[in-house]
């Protein structure tokens, strides 16, 4: 396993998105999540709106079947449900939780220079579209992720993300703009 | 005299010096940790051994925080600073990682309070609605699979617990948050004797190496009982060159000017040498180790030692006819009455309990008896020839008859004032018997170790709690009942934290109460929303229950090991203030709880002494009163008068000073006693019209002893400067006071003595 990914690591060529994506500072839309979740017959779908504030913050609001909130700042995630504090987790206590932070925040807005320090990047792209493979690299990310995968036009569009537990989640993200 | 007594102590004092060889190659084993001066009065054998190994663990470790506005700028001077330490003194203890999952099958019955107190609250399809929610969010803390801890309870758990830590890990690194710095946590042991001989501070060198190897914007701070130790062990040694040196400095000098020849001075030293290395020996084979603070201590009876031979020489050059066995005999009676109540008075430091002093009491009363015996055994044999006169000699011996004396009206005036100034100052003497009066530490540590103790939340090894019961279930009960009280302290803000193994390993009943709590949700949720669920076997509610053992075995539990010994649990205080002790103390009011807090046990048992001495000296002053009065009849009280009068003066010096009383300056009144009445001895046994020998000797003595204590008052180890400054004081009255009070009114008349004591008449052998 780990001799695949180090060989994997010389193999990746350094893939480049410049001039396909935006840069737009703050991003907005709307999202579709499809969780398949060991143990459950269906995958829950759940949808709602995002704001992704490069490198700064992200907010996660669905609105079906439950609403509930999410924000991602650059040292705390904030779970709220109707207004209450579900969790919350602080990267001043906990590390794992800024290299999520980092993790969320640069996968929506498809920042591959962030992502390349925690995973082997493969991607291929063709005219406008791309898709990108990534692998985590040896360290903690491989004891949760198996695999992730990023496709878009301008932005992000689809997000499919594997766990080692077998569970695999995808977003689906559309009507995204920048926002003034 | 037989041949058999000098040729029997020279080969005492051969072994001597073999040993003193092999002592000062690396053979003596010394201490310098002040603890290990203090009491061991500890009857509990948990407590004792909790004692002991917090006190070691304690007396190993240095922590090294460095510090800087962002957690990279620390790291990176933490790395700096490690590179630039030296290896072999300080050996980095290496933090590994805890995997908590390995407590993820005994999940089930780790609730925190928050947590069973919501569970009680929620309806199935609120619980439903959350396990959802929780699901649906992109950021989960979900360990395993969903349908085993649905509500991520154990997760939950998990962070609540850490989040009571105040060390977090970052990488594979400890941090802590300070005043809003981010500080590495560097962890060393400290590897061999926590102090060298030569008197170097190696530790505070290297880590002031380190330091200026890091970069200008950390900040670095470091705590740890290794470098109070060596800074204790570095101005100890200077101690021991200073006083040790000092006072043979000055039995040179004075041995010097009064004899003016090479005889007398190389027999002094000898016999002082005697002593010494003759105290050295029997302390190193009585004790496992000595302590610093003995040596510094035996340092200053190089003055006290030198009595004898400088008797004896003073005798020696006031009859330059007779000779040096004639004299040694006749002298007999009275060299040794001053050397018994010399070393009894040292003796009684023994009494107390406390390693320190016994150490001491035994250096001292070893050394003035090897010095005694050594004037006894080899000066008929080594001294032959005459003493030179001298004039100082003369002139001093002559200064007895010209010495004002407590006479008449002017007399009585005179000790009235002395009297009334006595009064005047013991009424300003107010006792502290407080431990931390006698620390002498520097206040540039005492206030780095403070932060990183407050930081990291130091426990404290002087306090703590123990709680016992019939078996681990009761141990845990009772410690829940605990940790509640504490957690009100540390609500209060009366407390900084404690760390107590029930907060990990809850008790078998509150365990079960959670498992109950945690399944009957979970099966509620799992029915509420089935139609979503595969089919697949429910989970199977767990029975195990984590225990005391079990959790210390994890890679978790191996940090909180002190925690648990022999059935009891200890909980540990996180840099308690002594503000909050009464209500700790109060503690010990719940079932099998009790509170140790050994700074105030130490205090207690300082202050129980320091009363129980004083009390004691009166019937010293007595016993020593029906032995001057066996020999000297009612002029014993003339013997005892100056001593009694000197002690009222010393402690009234040491309460105009505003230094508190303490068991130590009571114990120098001891010792006072003990040497004091030497000067009454000699002087009631030679008279003014005697050739003033006597009070030549008396004066010589009395300045080299003054000169011993004055340098041990000097001392930075608090005990010691009380010895010294009492002594010192007490010595100067007693010496000048003696001859006033003396040979007051009673001009050239000899004193009636019992015995056969007669230096006008051939002696008789006993």
């Amino acid at each position: 396993m780990m001799s695949t990914l180090v060989m994997l690591v010389a193999a990746a060529p350094t893939f480049d998105l410049t001039g396909k994506l935006s840069m737009a500072p703050v991003l907005t839309g709307d999202f579709t999540q499809e969780k398949r979740v060991k143990g459950f017959k269906r995958p829950l779908t759940s949808r709602g709106t995002f704001v992704v504030k490069r490198g700064q913050g992200v907010t996660w609001t669905t609105t079906a079947p439950f609403s509930s909130e999410l924000v991602v700042s650059s040292d705390e995630i904030v779970s709220k449900q109707s207004d209450a504090v579900v969790f919350k987790l602080s990267a001043e206590k906990d590390p794992g939780v800024r290299l999520v932070i980092q993790l969320l925040l640069s996968v929506l807005s498809g920042d591959l220079a962030v992502l390349s320090t925690s995973f082997t990047v493969d991607g291929t792209s063709d005219r406008d579209a791309w898709s990108v493979r990534l692998l985590p690299r040896p360290g903690p990310l491989t004891k949760v992720f198996s695999l992730l995968t990023l496709e878009g036009h301008q932005y992000v569009e689809a997000v499919t993300l594997r766990e080692v537990t077998g569970d695999e989640t995808r977003i689906t993200l559309s009507h995204t703009r920048p926002l003034p | 005299m037989s041949r058999v007594v000098p040729v029997g102590w020279t080969l005492i004092a051969m072994a001597l010096l073999a040993h003193q060889v092999f002592l000062w190659t690396g053979g003596l084993a010394l201490e310098s940790n002040v603890l290990a001066l203090l009491p061991v009065e500890e009857r509990d054998p948990v407590v004792e051994r909790t004692l002991r190994e917090l006190t070691e663990r304690a007396s190993q470790s240095v922590v090294v925080l460095v510090g800087a506005a962002s957690e990279t700028e620390a790291l990176n001077g933490a790395r700096a600073f490690g590179a630039a330490l030296p290896p072999g003194r300080l050996v980095t203890v290496p933090f590994s990682a805890a995997n908590p999952l390995e407590l993820l099958p005994y999940r089930e019955g780790l609730l925190t309070a928050r947590q069973a107190d919501w569970l009680a609250r929620q309806t199935p399809q609120l619980l439903a609605d959350r396990a959802l929610a929780l699901l649906q969010q992109p950021v989960s803390l979900r360990v395993g699979a969903f349908v085993e801890d649905p509500l991520q309870l154990f997760p939950e758990w998990l962070l609540e617990q850490g989040s009571a830590l105040r060390v977090r890990s970052l990488g594979d690194q400890l941090v802590v948050d300070l005043e809003s710095k981010h500080f590495i946590v560097l962890r060393y042991q400290v590897v061999g004797s926590a102090f060298s001989l030569d008197g170097e501070p190696v530790l505070k060198r290297q880590l002031a190496a380190a330091t200026a190897a890091a970069p200008a914007n950390v900040e670095v701070l470091m705590a740890g009982v290794p470098l109070f130790a060596e800074e204790a062990a570095v101005s100890a040694n200077q101690e021991v060159s200073v006083v040790g040196f000092g006072s043979l400095l000055a039995i040179i000098l004075i041995v010097f000017v009064a004899f003016r020849s090479g005889r007398p001075l190389v027999l002094v030293v000898l016999s002082v040498g005697m002593g010494v290395m003759a105290g050295l020996s029997v302390t190193a084979l009585v004790f496992e180790r000595v302590h610093l603070m003995t040596l510094v201590f035996g340092a200053g009876l190089v003055g006290v030692a030198e009595d004898y031979g400088i008797h004896y020489f003073a005798s020696r050059q006031a009859h330059p006819g007779r000779k040096s066995v004639e004299i040694l005999i006749e002298l007999r009676p009275s060299l040794f009455l001053a050397m018994v109540t010399s070393v009894a008075g040292y003796a009684v430091l023994a009494i107390a309990p406390f390693p320190g002093l016994r150490q001491m009491a035994l250096f001292s009363s070893v050394g003035l008896i090897a010095a005694w015996a050594t004037v006894m055994a080899w000066y008929p044999w080594l001294d032959g020839g005459t003493v030179k006169q001298t004039r100082v000699s003369a002139w001093w011996s002559a200064s007895r008859a010209r010495w004002p004396t407590f006479s008449g009206a002017r007399g009585a005036l005179v000790v009235l004032v002395l009297v009334a100034l006595a009064l005047a100052g013991l009424t300003r003497l107010t006792a502290n018997d407080d431990v931390r009066v006698l620390s002498a530490s520097s206040p540039v540590l005492l206030e780095a170790q403070r932060r990183v103790a407050a930081a990291i939340g130091l426990p404290s090894p002087a306090q703590f709690l123990v709680v016992r019961g019939a078996d681990e279930e009761e141990v845990l009960e009772r410690e829940e009942a605990l940790a509640a009280k504490l957690d009100e302290l540390v609500r209060a803000g009366r407390l900084r934290g404690f760390q107590a193994i029930s907060r990990w390993v809850p008790s078998p009943q509150r365990q079960r109460a959670h498992q109950r709590q945690f399944q009957t949700a979970r099966h509620a949720l799992l029915a509420a929303i089935a139609d979503q669920l595969e089919a697949m076997p429910a989970p199977v509610p767990a029975e195990n229950l984590l225990t005391v053992e079990a959790f210390l075995k994890t890679s978790l539990g191996v940090e909180f090991r002190p925690l648990w010994r022999d059935g009891s649990s200890i909980v540990l205080l996180e840099a308690p203030t002594s503000e909050v002790f009464p209500e700790l103390a109060s503690l010990s009011a719940l079932p099998g709880v009790r509170f140790v807090n050994t700074t105030e046990s130490i205090s207690r048992v300082l202050g129980r002494w320091r009363t129980r001495m004083t009390e004691l000296l009166v019937g010293g002053y007595a016993l020593v009163f029906v032995v001057l009065a066996w020999r000297f009849r009612r002029s014993a009280i003339r013997a005892l008068a100056p001593t009694v009068l000197a002690s009222a003066l010393a402690l009234a010096v040491v309460g105009v000073s505003g230094e508190p009383l303490t068991l130590f300056h009571v114990l120098g009144l001891w010792v006072l006693l003990g040497t004091g009445v030497d000067y009454g001895i000699f002087l009631l046994e030679h008279s003014v019209t005697d050739g003033g020998e006597a009070w030549l000797a008396v004066g010589l003595g009395a300045v080299s002893t003054l000169l011993s204590f004055g340098l041990l008052a000097t001392s930075r180890t608090f005990a010691i400067h009380a010895f010294g400054l009492t002594l010192g004081v007490g010595t100067l009255a007693v010496w000048v006071l003696s001859p006033m009070i003396i040979d007051a009114g009673r001009g050239s008349r000899r004193w009636p003595l019992r015995g056969p004591v007669k230096l006008t008449t051939p002696p008789s052998a006993p």
